[in-house]
């Protein structure tokens, strides 16, 4: 894992990444969004969570941009 | 003796395949309109949310996406009351039957490409899996048969006519 995430970083963003992990401050963040993934159901990437007037629409899979405008705008029409 | 029967197995097996993929249509149509909140959210919401389900199968182009979302659900639910009042049976049955072929082919055809996306039959996600296609190819054989059946059975006198006189 660190030599792949090393192969994209630069040496002074490898360290900052390095420290961040030893901290273990990141672990509360993960289990934060873990716990928020398990509130949807998501159980599987990609998904796409969408809030619109208290309602939640989560959604798994890639999206057209024709298919995708069309169901924001029904979303936004709403009364 | 046993042709004449109304209770034969070719009967019963036409009648739980009418009860059965009658009630699992008009549900599914019913929870593409609703998905399944409460209050049920307007329905250019739910037949576009539908249509991104649709389109997560990438099989077709936008324009046969937008109309197989805008007419499905209410196929459904139509073909689920046909079938289920059995009046002109061998058609609605023949219908139903192509309907969840497609659909198994569909659901078949995303597992083999190992696509992440949910099943889109009804409210709650349900990623295709192993276990949806078995699901699906029973719901297939299910509907072959009591198609099958049903030309079958309409070949012969009904049960309850008459017998012919020689």
């Amino acid at each position: 894992m660190d030599g792949t995430v090393a192969a994209v970083l630069s040496a002074g963003e490898m360290t900052k990444v390095r420290a961040l992990v030893k901290g273990g401050t990141l672990d509360a963040a993960i289990d934060k969004d873990f716990a928020l993934g398990q509130t949807y159901r998501v159980n599987q990437t990609p998904t796409t969570v969408f809030h619109c007037k208290g309602q939640t629409y989560p959604y798994s899979g890639v999206m057209t941009y024709d298919i995708l405008k069309t169901f924001l705008e029904q979303l936004l029409s709403q009364k | 003796m046993m042709q004449s029967s109304p209770f034969n197995l070719r009967r019963a097996i036409i009648w739980i395949g009418r009860l059965v993929l009658a009630g699992i249509f008009i549900y599914a149509g019913y929870a593409k309109l609703t998905m399944g909140m409460h209050p049920r959210p307007p329905l250019g919401v739910a037949l576009s949310f539908f249509a991104l389900q649709v389109d997560s199968y990438q099989m077709l182009p936008v324009w046969a996406v937008k109309f197989v979302a805008n007419t499905l659900p209410f196929a459904e639910i139509a073909l689920g009351l046909l079938l289920l009042f059995g009046f002109g049976l061998r058609i609605w049955a023949t219908l139903i039957t192509l309907l969840i072929v497609g659909f198994f082919a569909a659901v078949l055809r995303a597992y083999l490409l190992h696509m992440q996306i949910n099943c889109g039959c009804f409210t709650t996600p349900e990623p295709v899996s192993l276990k949806k296609i078995f699901e699906d190819g029973a719901l297939a054989a299910l509907a072959i048969l009591m198609t099958v059946f049903a030309f079958i059975e309409a070949r012969k006198p009904h049960p309850w006519s008459a017998p012919e006189k020689a």
